[in-house]
């Protein structure tokens, strides 16, 4: 009984007391126009050609611009660095026109040049960057990233004057300018800064440094303690300066999801990156004003080893399948108003909505696991869970675990492995089924069914099907909106059929929003561009 | 400064000294009210661990989600979990888990650390001084790794969870031995016994430990909570216990981000690990006492 | 004394070479490397990534050129943080672990042994009793349950204190307090068994009958005995107290060395975990070292 009486005793001191004069941080951070932002993770680094992380998108954001940028409300392509752009009839050559007052932190002017050789740096295979993939819609990208061709003179980009860049795509893609405006990837460096820093070409290179740091976004970089905080305060030369209402934003690192809670909780914070899972109701009772919850462009899904000899039947893997109550799951233990997912891409992305659903359907499932041969689970042997260490995870596999034994009279074990350990037993294919979480770098439903490619590396189920290649791959082509659709539903319907995998629900950003940061719109991939947000005192 | 030798009849005593030595110190300990009342407070958690779950009317993996995180009740007398599990029950196959690994794992760590302290002591000179750089070694690799990789190399299994936890935890015990051993070695009634020529083996195991117990039965009972914390921590890299069973351990450690919102998450695992930890260490301090020779005068 | 610790200086050197080089292979061993992700890396890119690195050669290949790099203190770079050396990232955690550690060691040895005193001086007594449940309490409620309970009462209900970061000098009061009373609470039953070894011997009993004061007897005879115990522990305590507590970083959002080297296990950061370990094991060396000169100077019968 200790902790609490000892709690309550101190409470209790605690009001009588009546303390609580010293400001806030927040408080003063309001007056400051300083936005302090919770941001999870130590980032990796800050050059956006080398980084791969959602963390990193965040700061990166504030430190770049692309030469598309989102609106702020529905994300949509706006002008950036571009003040216009043309398309050719084709879909597959975009030109794109620099404004003149486009400058980077240090005066210099943006020019087409600077993207010419920015593209050329992420694409070259020895700076080793991770997500130089996201390029590869543009021509002989995906050649010259790994080494087929090497005259960078190939690739389709090209500086048609210094204020005019022209961009040759392999295939018309639809969601280019998607891409564009919300991935760091289509972003460029100061190629000067960079090579004064180290050679450009390789990893390590320190240009990243506060003083170093030449960007081209609402905010320079003015401090980066690792592990502790990184400060941005606004950049003269940003070409829209007038309209940045923020004078900085401090990246917070905080890892723990409690300790970042509680941070909030004493003024420390204006955004969360996310909840603790116990205190969502809480929040949503008490407080609701504080707590968002937005849709996020996510499945979270369980992977199915197609090689397994259990689960290489169809039936069972439908049956289990099918046993699966995922209201319940979202409902008692996400608890973040998640929903089902009963599709792999979400609803509504980009316009598209599978046609094909699964259901929930215990007496289905369970005349399926007969049929199969093992009424009542008999013969099977006990299905295999396998996640990474983490309180919701478990708390979702033991859910599972449950529902597979009671309605389906199915076994299953728990298997947790430390997060690395994890990744190589996904990728080497030694387990049963694992749980797996997909959220999508550009809304389109390509973002979600490529994964499931036969030779795509994030595939990892053994799950191999040459019709749903060649849909895909046709998708991927297909310049009318309606045609390409119609393949994706094709090749989703083919996917729910032999079904190499469980989706279980569809992601929501759970998070806490101070009242005084104005401008931040709820949107399907939690971005909100730092120029448009400010600070307000809430009214008392 | 002069220092009589404190088991006077040690070095000359032949017939069976240890049993009479037992036997006084279970009568000493009789007399001990707490340590009584700590080793009665044990025997009645471990039989509520064991007989506990077969009584209960729930077992430690039901699922009720209409349940989600009730708070005591007379249905669920300790409450239950995230998942609508009743707590009391989970609590009993949990201690049977913790107290099972801090008793093997402290007792592996205790005979290991003990031997070893003891060895380098009374050897000293050069062995002493390789085997403690070992200790060194084995202190400075990281933790996390070695257990990640013994997971690799055997499986995950129960005899591993007590190999990796015995082999950081008797790092300490061996340091604190060797230190008392230094000591007690160079006293009259260890020299003499040298002297007499006695084998190195009684002369460690009937004089150097016995009069270092003080100590050591100290750092046991540091050590019991350490374990049962350990064995938290060595389930997030997926060794120990696995879900949806639980330990102590790992329901204190996630209650205590839950204290606020659904405080007997915490509050009930902690006190039943307190309860223990304080019964151990009355009946620790109990036997130390009554081990102690020279306290029989009194 | 001086060729004593020249002897236990020259030792160091085969330990830290033992320590370098079963880490260099252990944390290669273990699977998962440090370019894996949830969304995976092409392979041609991470053949670049390892060549970069020089993770393509040959491990031993590999480990001769980590020993090269080692005898001219060069670490390497980090893996994870791209543009960061091991060598930066110690020198930029190992400061604010080192205070933080300082500061909980002080307060631990403090009270520790004050508490350790009192409680051996009446055995059995009420203070004795009173002196040892609260310091088995600081053993009954581990540091993840006493950190976050502090910041409860401190720093979300009072308002004195942040509940997270590193940036004032209030932000070191719950951190430090948190991680004393742990290494307290063990330093005052290892002080407490220690003492009442010495006050039962013979010759304090005797000092006792023949009327010397109590306070007296205490500070000539029995501390030094007494603190044996306590001073073998504290050698690799001291070493991880200062080198940092994953924990207690990680509840209060301090930027030091524990929670840094943690995170660089989990990242397979080869060369950061392999640099830190290296960095604690002459902590370590050093901690014990110092241990045993102490112990010999409290005991005199000793001879280094």
């Amino acid at each position: 009984m200790k902790p609490l009486s000892l709690l309550l005793i101190l409470t209790t001191l605690a009001l009588v007391s009546g303390c609580g004069k010293r400001e806030m941080r927040a408080d003063a951070a309001i007056r400051e126009q300083i936005l302090l932002f919770g941001s999870k993770s130590e980032p990796q680094d800050l050059d956006p050609h080398v980084v791969q992380g959602v963390g990193e998108h965040n700061i990166i954001s504030a430190l770049m611009e692309g030469l598309v940028a989102e609106d702020p409300k529905t994300l949509n392509p706006v002008p950036g660095l571009a003040e216009r752009w043309e398309i050719s009839p084709d879909g597959k050559v975009y030109t794109f026109h620099i404004r003149a007052n486009a400058r980077w932190s240090n005066g210099d002017p943006v020019t087409a040049d600077d993207f010419v050789k920015s593209y050329r740096r992420i694409l070259t295979p020895s700076l080793g960057s991770l997500y130089s993939y996201m390029l590869h819609p543009m021509k002989n990208a995906k050649a010259f990233n790994e080494g087929k061709i090497t005259d960078p003179a190939q690739l389709g980009v090209k500086s048609i004057d210094a204020r005019t860049l022209e961009l040759t795509l392999e295939c018309p893609t639809s969601y280019l300018l998607h891409a564009m405006a919300s991935h760091y990837t289509w972003w460029a460096v100061h190629m000067a800064t960079v090579e004064k820093h180290g050679d450009p070409y390789k990893p390590g290179n320190k240009w990243t440094r506060p003083g170093s740091y030449v960007g081209n976004g609402p905010f320079v970089l003015t401090a980066w303690v690792p592990n502790s905080v990184i400060s941005v305060r606004r950049n003269s030369n940003y070409w829209d300066a007038a309209a940045v209402r923020l004078n900085g934003v401090d990246f917070l690192p905080i890892e723990s999801v409690d300790s970042e809670e509680r941070s909030f909780r004493a003024g420390q914070l204006h955004r969360t990156e996310e909840v603790p899972n116990g205190k969502i109701d809480a929040y949503r009772k008490d407080n609701p004003q504080l707590l968002r919850i937005d849709d996020y462009l996510g499945n979270y899904y369980y992977r199915l080893n197609m090689t397994n000899s259990a689960l290489k039947d169809k039936r069972v893997r439908l049956a289990l399948n099918q046993a699966l109550d995922r209201q319940a799951i979202v409902d008692t233990v996400t608890r973040g108003g998640q929903k089902p997912a009963f599709s792999f891409t979400p609803p509504e992305t980009a316009g598209y909505t599978s046609r094909a659903q699964l259901k929930f359907d215990i007496e289905g499932a369970k005349k399926l696991l007969a049929d199969a041969g093992h009424p009542d689970g008999k013969g099977l042997p006990p299905i295999e869970i396998h996640y990474n260490t983490s309180e919701n995870h478990r708390a979702i596999a033991e859910a599972i675990q449950q529902m597979w034994k009671k309605n389906l009279g199915v076994d299953a074990t728990l298997r947790n492995e430390e997060w690395k350990v994890y990744l190589d037993t996904q990728s080497g294919g030694t387990y049963m089924t694992s749980r797996a979480g997909w959220i999508a770098d550009y809304p389109d439903p390509n973002a979600f069914l490529e994964t499931f490619l036969s030779y795509s590396g994030n595939n990892r189920t053994g799950w191999n099907n040459p019709e749903f290649d060649r849909l895909i791959q046709a998708a991927s082509c297909e310049n009318d909106v309606n045609k390409r659709h119609e393949l994706f539903q094709q090749a989703e319907a083919l996917l729910l059929d032999e079904l190499p995998l469980i989706p279980i629900y569809f992601y929501t950003r759970v998070y806490l929003l101070h009242p005084a940061v104005k401008n931040w719109h709820a949107n399907y991939q939690d971005h909100h561009p730092f120029k448009h947000v400010y600070l307000e005192v809430p009214a008392k | 400064m002069t220092q009589s030798p404190p088991i006077t009849n040690a070095a000359t005593t032949t017939a069976e000294p240890g049993a009479s030595l037992w036997h006084d110190a279970w009568l000493r300990l009789r007399k001990n009210r707490l340590a009584i009342f700590g080793g009665a407070a044990l025997i009645v958690i471990s039989l509520f661990c064991l007989i506990g779950p077969a009584c209960s009317p729930y077992t430690y993996e039901q699922q009720d989600f209409s349940q989600y995180a009730k708070a005591p009740s007379t249905q669920h007398w300790f409450g239950t979990d995230k998942l609508g599990r009743d707590q009391m029950t989970r609590i009993m196959h949990g201690g049977r888990i913790s107290l099972g690994v801090g008793i093997c794992a402290t007792l592996v760590s205790l005979t290991i650390g003990v031997l070893y302290g003891a060895l380098a002591g009374f050897i000293g000179g050069k062995t002493d001084a390789t085997l403690m750089r070992i200790v060194d070694i084995l202190y400075a690799l990281p933790f996390t790794v070695f257990v990640i990789l013994l997971m690799v190399v055997f499986g995950r299994n129960i005899v591993l969870l007590f190999a990796a936890i015995g082999a950081v935890e008797w790092l300490t015990m061996a340091r604190i031995v060797r230190g008392q051993i230094l000591t007690l070695k160079k006293q009259e009634f260890i020299e003499a016994a040298i002297a007499l020529g006695l084998r190195k083996r009684r002369i460690i195991l009937r004089h150097l430990i016995p009069n270092a117990l003080g100590p050591i039965i100290v750092y046991t009972t540091l050590t019991i909570p350490a374990v049962m914390l350990l064995e938290a921590f060595l389930s997030f890299l997926g060794l120990g216990v696995q879900p949806p069973m639980s330990s102590w351990g790992t329901m204190i450690k996630d209650g205590a981000e839950l204290m606020e919102e659904f405080p007997w998450l915490l509050v009930i695992p902690a006190a039943f690990f307190s309860l223990t930890l304080f019964s151990l260490n009355f009946l620790g301090d109990g036997l130390r006492d009554a081990l102690d020779v020279r306290t029989s005068k009194d | 004394m001086f060729r004593f610790i020249a002897a236990r200086l020259m030792q160091t050197v085969p330990v830290l070479f033992v320590v370098a080089t079963l880490t260099f292979f252990m944390v290669r061993l273990v699977p998962g490397g440090p370019f894996d992700a949830e969304r995976n890396v092409p392979p041609e890119i991470k053949r670049e990534l390892e060549a970069y690195y020089g993770l393509d050669k040959p491990v031993f290949h590999q480990y001769l050129d980590y020993l090269g790099r080692l005898l001219h203190g060069d670490l390497g770079p980090s893996y994870k943080y791209a543009n960061r050396s091991v060598n930066e990232m110690i020198a930029a955690t190992f400061p604010v672990s080192l205070q933080l550690g300082g500061m909980a060691l002080g307060l631990a040895l403090i009270f520790g042994v004050t508490a350790g005193i009192i409680a051996s001086l009446r055995p059995n007594s009420a203070l004795d009793y009173t002196a040892s449940s609260i310091s088995m309490m600081g053993i009954c409620l581990p540091t993840f349950v006493l950190g976050p309970l502090f910041i409860l009462v401190f720093a979300l209900n009072l308002r004195w204190v942040n509940a997270s970061g590193w940036f004032d000098a209030a932000d070191r009061i719950l951190p430090a307090a948190t991680l004393g009373i742990a290494y307290a609470a063990s330093i005052a039953r290892l002080t407490r068994g220690g003492m009442l070894e010495i006050l039962n011997q013979d010759f304090i009993r005797t000092a006792r009958a023949k009327g010397a004061s109590s306070t007296r007897i205490i500070l000539r005879h029995t501390l030094r005995g007494g603190l044996l115990p306590v001073v073998s522990y504290l050698g690799p305590a001291a070493a991880g107290i200062l080198t940092g507590s994953f924990v207690i970083e990680t509840i209060f959002q301090i930027p030091g060395l524990g929670r840094h080297f943690v995170t660089s296990a989990f990242n397979r950061d080869f060369t950061m975990v392999t640099g830190i370990v290296i960095f604690y094991a002459v902590l370590i060396v050093f901690f014990n070292l110092l241990v045993d000169i102490v112990q010999i100077w409290l005991n005199p019968k000793l001879k280094f």
